[in-house]
């Protein structure tokens, strides 16, 4: 197995050889398995889900070839989980698999599956509308899903435009009946619905155009191209719901102005497709504090204000109601946190973070740990806890799901 | 996370992943950065040394004063004590295995040892390069992103 695989390295750098120019360039192989237990102290809220432990276990490989002349490069990155609760949760992903061409100058053309993240802020992620999320990894929707694209980027003097054809969609993946995590209804993600114009197979456009001016980082975005937000609507069985994914067009800014201690960040959005078009935004800083108590300790201090003008609710097409947006829980939230770096050699950090809904004070909570063990290994501690979420939240179905993860990853 | 970040500059004093050295240790020691004060010369191990205590002029540093040993042959820094915020001896760099590039001299070997944790930071370079021909748009987020 060994000797076929290196053959086939073997024939495929001398392809690339060939089309890099002169010599078989240069391999890079990596990667990481990680083991991790959630648990979930509460009883489950409803029927088919499971209850107390959650064991789960990923592998994801690593693997880079550039030519000698560094113009020609080829990152493979496949991804795979097995979840012992949730068949949603046993998944398996191609995080990235793309050929770019970096030309001597000023452009890069990639083409193939990538990852590419936009934005500045820590609460939610608002303008990063590239990539769709894989909601089954956590519901902080910070793991995405691989995104076929071709990617033209121009680094000229006057900043960085990158041009994205987007074919290939990708809908959102969701737990399972028996997750956790998940509305009242489990979600069929096996029938999406595509509203409108939104063809399964329709193609998405974007562009961005960065820079930075002094102490200022800016990024101004559009987006045409099918919401990687479903809304939903309930099935003819009335015992699952069906995601709804609509077409939108999306213009966004995200800042960020860097001034000593102090970053002041900034995301917005102004959202046509879903219901009336809307405004959503997230304004705050992060103030760091350096070598804290004497020790070489950093805390940064944060706070964030969340909005959202939309209209959101449930496609109820025998009511009529078939243009509404889909379900935030961010309409009017405050987030404060602290992050804490202990900068030592094993790299420790600590993020804690509370986010308030203004309207009806529900509250829910995170603390996230990590610190490097050894030179290959890393420990992971996780948590999210709902305290007083008021029925009509958002959150009121997940309300039983307080959780507590631990993940120890080994890396190659 | 792959992601490119721009952090702030201000935490000059903090200490290096763990290490005895601070991060404004690392910084170029440009002229303009310090104001001088001759103090005198010294024999170190056979060589006549000038010493020198700059005081830094930047904001935020963790030090009130450096005193420098530079060797009167080569001018080569071959010894930095550190004072803190009280004036007292926080740390001593020790410099050596100097080897020369086309005409420019770098110290290989840095020591640096904490007298307040007793601790000691080795940093060893193994080649210097120079004239690569990177520029400051190498190190626009843009082209961070592409180099990995």
């Amino acid at each position: 197995m060994r000797q076929s695989l290196n053959s086939v390295a073997a024939s495929i750098s001398a392809a690339l050889a060939t089309l890099g120019g002169a010599s078989a360039g240069e391999w890079e192989f990596g990667g990481e398995v990680a083991g991790e237990v959630r648990y979930f102290p509460q009883s489950a809220q409803f029927p088919d889900q499971f209850d107390d432990w959650q064991p789960s276990g990923t592998l994801q490989a690593d693997l880079r070839w550039k030519s000698d002349d560094g113009k020609h490069q080829i990152v493979v990155v496949p991804f795979g989980r097995l979840d012992a609760q949730d068949d949603n949760r046993t998944h398996a992903d191609l995080r990235e698999g793309y050929y770019r061409y970096v030309s001597n100058s000023d452009w890069t053309l990639l083409i193939g599956a990538a990852k590419v993240f936009w934005g500045t802020v820590e609460s939610r992620h608002l303008v990063d509308v590239i990539n769709q999320t894989d909601g089954v990894e956590d519901i902080d929707e910070e793991d995405k899903l691989g995104q076929p694209m071709v990617k033209l980027s121009l680094l000229k003097g006057w900043g960085q435009l990158d041009l994205f054809v987007l074919p290939g969609f990708r809908t959102r993946t969701f737990p399972g009946p028996e997750g956790r995590l998940r509305f009242a209804l489990p979600i069929d993600t096996d029938n999406p619905i595509f509203e409108r114009n939104a063809r399964r197979g329709a193609v998405d456009y974007a562009a961005r155009y960065s820079n930075f001016f002094g102490n200022w980082d800016v990024g101004v975005s559009a987006f045409h191209g099918t919401s990687r937000e479903p809304r939903f609507t309930i099935a003819p069985t009335g015992a699952a719901l069906l995601p709804v994914y609509d077409r939108i067009t999306q213009g966004s800014l995200d800042v960020q102005y860097t001034a000593g201690a102090w970053l002041w960040k900034g995301e917005a959005i102004v959202r046509g497709g879903q219901g009336k078009t809307f405004f959503a935004g997230v304004a705050g800083f992060e103030y760091t504090v350096y070598q804290i108590f004497d020790k070489p300790w950093d805390l940064g201090l944060l706070a964030e204000y969340l909005y959202d003008g939309r209209d959101d609710g449930f496609v109820l097409e025998t009511f009529g109601l078939t243009s509404a947006a889909p379900f935030t829980a961010f309409q009017n939230d405050v987030f404060t946190g602290a992050r804490l770096a202990f900068n030592d050699t094993q790299d420790t950090s600590m993020l804690a973070g509370v986010s308030v809904d203004v309207d009806d004070s529900s509250l829910s909570m995170f603390v996230e740990a990590e610190r490097r063990l050894g030179q290959n290994w890393r420990a992971e501690l996780e948590s999210r806890l709902f305290f007083n979420v008021d029925p009509a939240n958002l959150a009121a179905s997940v309300r039983n799901d307080d959780f507590l993860t631990f993940r120890l990853t080994r890396y190659f | 996370m792959k992601r490119v970040k721009r952090i702030s500059s201000a935490n000059k004093s903090g200490p290096f992943v763990g290490s005895e050295f601070a991060f404004e240790d690392f910084t170029l020691t440009e002229l303009n950065k310090f104001t001088y004060a001759y103090v005198g010369e010294e024999e170190v191990d056979g060589m006549m040394m000038d010493v020198v205590d700059r005081f830094p002029r930047y904001e935020k540093s963790g030090y009130t004063k450096q005193k420098a040993w530079i060797d009167q042959d080569a001018y080569q820094v071959r010894k930095i004590e550190f004072y803190d915020r009280r004036g007292g001896l926080l740390k001593t760099l020790t410099l050596s295995d100097y080897r020369e590039y086309d005409g420019v001299w770098r110290a290989h070997k840095l020591v640096m040892i904490n007298h307040k944790t007793n601790k000691e930071t080795d940093l060893i370079y193994s080649e210097f390069e120079f004239k690569t021909g990177l520029d400051a748009g190498d190190f626009v987020k843009g082209v961070l992103l592409r180099i990995r």
